[in-house]
């Protein structure tokens, strides 16, 4: 339901994996070019989400926009959804991190309605 | 005596431990300005040599040594740096040998050197009372007893912090602080441990987030930083509290490092956090890490370079350790 949208961010330059994934670590629709767990990932993302959110909590209870975990090989990207769904990206470093950023603001709408 | 000193000018005001601050003002010229419990004094320090230590809490006023242990048993001081011309370097220290001339205060038990033989209280408690008011207090006190030494009988692990190399808590140069071996002061005011009678260079300015953070507290939008080891904040600059946010912050990196188990990520640089009201930035900082708030104006693009120039990421790198 989400491999349009899923699509349009597979393609960008550097973009290794794109996954919608339940807040409870459960993946729900996954696009990757690269050889991983996408289970295995999406669990450990919602763990960080959980302590993302606690710490946000510390500093006035405010949603969270974005997390971006950088690793010397691989980075992160997730954002909220709707609901308890989140999108994960993985990027390789030298990928375009403001042209992710653009995709997915432009694209939230179309994330919003999906079924 | 701190009303009396020039003001000279402000380049910041934070908190700190003494060992913080002495290892982060080698480059600095000025006085340090120290409230701890609503009672003020201050360190005279050129370019990394603190020359005086001075508080007062009430009637009671501590100096040298005696000043140095108690700001050594805080665990945070909070402080403000004014960075001094020569000239106000040189009326600094001319008050405060004066005052040290004109003062009733005398201290029975320093020494010639201004070496005085008790330690401070343990951290978090009130100043201790002037040595003269307590001398008698103290001769059956089991834990003055066990720690009744002063700063020259310490074994020299001790006081490395002190007499340059690494610092433990940041890792950063500590400037070269010479040992208190070279000492030569006979002042009891102008006693600062771990001086020498080097030749002083002139006082010469420094922003704070050159001597400090470097480019972080310069960049635009840094709203404040605090730098934190298992659990503990070290130092914190800005409006942040940051005992509400080391634990979290410490689950949240650990989180984040656990998905080098998914693929092969490499070395943990940092994590950041959006919110609508700004940004939560962490990354390993040698030993420690560091939290960086932004208002919402900085972008991950200045955020990514900010924390790649970062020392402690370089080192992390060099190393090629999963931290």
């Amino acid at each position: 339901m989400f491999d349009e949208i899923l699509n349009k961010f597979i393609i960008l330059d550097g973009v290794s994996s794109v996954t919608i994934i339940r807040d409870n670590g459960e993946v729900v629709e996954s696009q990757k070019t690269e050889d991983f767990d996408d289970g295995k990932l999406a669990a450990e993302v919602s763990f960080v989400l959980e302590e993302s959110k606690s710490l946000a909590s510390k500093l006035g209870k405010e949603p969270l926009s974005m997390i971006f975990i950088e690793f010397r090989d691989h980075i992160i990207l997730s954002a909220p959804i709707k609901d308890h769904l989140y999108i994960v990206l993985i990027a390789l470093p030298g990928a375009n991190i403001a042209k992710i950023n653009i995709e997915l603001k432009k694209n939230r709408d179309l994330l919003l309605l999906s079924p | 005596m701190t009303k009396n000193m020039p003001a000279g000018t402000s380049i910041g005001a934070m908190k700190a431990s003494l060992q913080w601050i002495l290892s982060h003002t080698a480059r600095f010229a000025g006085i340090v300005l120290v409230t701890i419990q609503g009672s003020n004094g201050f360190i005279l320090i050129n370019m990394g040599k603190p020359l005086v230590y001075y508080f007062r809490h009430g009637n009671n006023i501590l100096k040298g040594h005696t000043a140095y242990e108690y700001f050594q048993s805080q665990p945070l001081i909070h402080f403000e740096l004014r960075k001094y011309t020569a000239l106000e370097m040189t009326v600094a220290l001319g008050l405060s040998t004066a005052g040290e001339k004109t003062a009733s205060y005398q201290h029975p038990e320093t020494p010639g050197n201004g070496v005085i033989r008790e330690m401070p209280v343990p951290p978090g408690t009130s100043p201790p009372m002037d040595t003269s008011q307590k001398t008698s207090d103290n001769e059956n006190n089991t834990y003055a007893g066990a720690v009744t030494r002063s700063l020259h009988e310490m074994d020299p692990s001790q006081h490395s912090a002190l007499t340059g190399g690494t610092n433990p808590f940041t890792g950063l140069s500590l400037g070269g602080m010479p040992s208190p071996e070279g000492e030569t002061s006979t002042s009891p005011v102008s006693y600062a441990p771990g001086t020498t009678g080097e030749q002083q260079n002139g006082p010469k300015s420094y922003d704070v987030g050159e001597l400090i953070l470097g480019k972080i507290l310069n960049l635009p939008g840094v709203l404040a930083v605090t730098i934190f080891r298992r659990g503990i904040n070290v130092l914190s600059i800005g409006q942040i509290n940051p005992d509400d946010l080391v634990v979290v912050a410490e689950d949240l990196i650990e989180s984040a490092k656990r998905l080098s188990s998914v693929m092969r990520t490499g070395p943990f640089i940092q994590v950041t956090l959006q919110i609508p009201a700004g940004n939560i930035i962490i990354a390993p900082y040698y030993d420690e890490y560091i939290c960086i708030l932004t208002s919402p104006t900085i972008n991950i693009g200045q955020i990514r370079k900010v924390i790649r120039e970062l020392p402690g990421i370089t080192a992390t790198e060099k190393r090629g350790e999963l931290i």
